[in-house]
């Protein structure tokens, strides 16, 4: 599995994820790309089944580019996701049977688009997740795969008022406080934020690492609460 | 999915968590049960079923008297031989909180589910099915010597903050919990329902001072 979150700040989006790849020949892998931009407003990302996750983001960004007239806002592009999801892991689990491999039901893959729905004029985030592929739709966060401890921390630590700035940090700090317990979730970050004036950005690696690096005296500083808390 | 249970090891005793469905009345709460001054058991899953391999299996064909070690192998040995006989279907698990004769702390948990068994020994916490949350809190506030009281409020912290987390899934069975400990001398006792709600609200203030200190822990340094 992996941590994957959308998350809302007052003035965009943050998308994130860890980098650490599951099921079949990618197990153990940290090197796995499950980020892409899909127009200038909206970027796609998925988790759990490495293989067919990657083919799915792939495929839909292929997909927009070669209907842009149609696929050019959020929405049409999220009602085209769905379809093109469940069609390549359905080729992707055809050929995993023809190999004589079976899939475990809990191995999944999952989808989150998220992005400027010009529209509505807001961030939408949709998710879909095999085996059925049905989109949901969400006001607020999304927290998926292995979501528990980031749901813990985001209770005490998100804010309505967050900006974009301040939400890619917190996200950086979701991912490396559930690393701590979860050997499913690791190695390097990928982020992007979604934003009205600059649209879908994503953070080179040079630029999470500065952030990771801010963040250590943060790191220190929670632990610290967190037993003063529990002397209290 | 059955209850949630949360169990931490210290050094002066074992703090245990149950999910029951009512607070600090031992007599109806059936999914934890004293077998002997030193040892105790609770169950998760089917509850049912729990209650029957107890009465059925555990009590007749298990010397009860005997340490922590001796119960559970024994008990291993007559829980497999059930549900291969009575083929059953449903995931059961036990955990068995305890002493040694020589004064050791032990958790040992029996878990069988999909025609499978396994026995595991924890330290220095348990949980009755796989918690993030608990493991990321033990994690960040255990130290090795935790008083047996903390290890109480940690579990009861941890229950509260797992169920708030796993609200919106259909994983809940029940509302209360109950907070159990057993000290190696002074053996098992309950923690009565004045004593828990003591402990709650204590955890809320906790729970709020958290927030608080935490709430300018992500503006920007400039």
């Amino acid at each position: 599995m992996t941590l994957a979150m959308a998350l809302r700040a007052y003035d965009g989006l943050v998308l994130a994820t860890d980098s650490r790849a599951t099921g079949g020949a990618h197990q153990s892998e940290d090197t796995s790309e499950k980020f892409l931009q899909v127009n200038r407003d909206t970027g796609v990302m998925t988790y759990g089944l490495a293989v067919p996750g990657y083919a799915g983001i792939s495929r839909l960004v292929e997909t927009v580019k070669s209907k842009r007239e149609e696929l050019t806002y959020f929405r049409p592009i999220a009602e085209a996701a769905g379809s093109v999801f469940r069609a390549e892991y359905k080729e992707w689990l055809t050929s995993q049977k023809q190999q004589g491999h079976e899939i475990p039901e809990e191995l999944k893959v999952g989808f989150i688009l998220g992005g400027y729905d010009s529209a509505t004029n807001q961030f939408s985030i949709s998710h879909w997740e095999s085996p059925e592929f049905q989109e949901r739709q969400y006001d607020g966060d999304l927290l998926a795969a292995q979501w528990h401890t980031a749901r813990f921390l985001l209770n005490k630590l998100f804010y309505p008022e967050i900006s974009v700035a301040q939400l890619r940090e917190l996200a950086v700090f979701l991912l490396v406080e559930t690393a701590i317990t979860e050997p499913t979730v690791g190695g390097p970050l990928q982020l992007a934020t979604i934003t009205l004036g600059q649209g879908f950005q994503r953070l080179h690696e040079k630029d999470i690492n500065e952030i990771l690096q801010r963040s250590q005296k943060r790191f220190c500083q929670f632990r610290k609460i967190l037993l003063e808390v529990f002397a209290l | 999915m059955g209850n949630m249970i949360i169990a931490i090891q210290t050094l002066t005793g074992i703090a245990i968590a149950v999910e029951s469905p009512h607070l600090a009345q031992p007599e109806e709460t059936p999914n934890i049960i004293p077998v002997n001054p030193l040892t105790v058991l609770a169950y998760h899953e089917t509850l049912p079923l729990g209650e029957q391999m107890v009465e059925t299996v555990l009590r007749p064909q298990v010397d009860l008297d005997s340490d922590i070690i001796s119960i559970a192998t024994q008990a291993d040995h007559a829980f497999r031989k059930f549900v291969a006989q009575e083929e059953v279907q449903s995931p059961i698990g036990f955990l068995f909180f305890g002493y040694t004769p020589k004064g050791e702390g032990t958790m040992l948990g029996w878990f069988y589910a999909d025609d499978q068994t396994r026995t595991t020994r924890f330290f220095p916490y348990c949980t009755s099915r796989p918690n993030p949350v608990v493991g990321y809190l033990v994690k960040k506030v255990y130290t090795p010597d935790i008083s047996l009281t903390k290890a109480l409020e940690l579990a009861a912290y941890a229950m509260t903050q797992s169920k708030i987390v796993l609200a919106q899934r259909p994983t809940i069975e029940y509302e209360g919990f109950n907070l159990v400990a057993i000290h190696p001398e002074r053996g098992f006792f309950w923690l009565d329902k004045e004593a828990i709600e003591s402990i709650v609200k204590h955890n809320e203030e906790r729970d709020r001072a958290l927030c608080i200190k935490c709430a300018d822990l992500f503006l920007n340094e400039r």
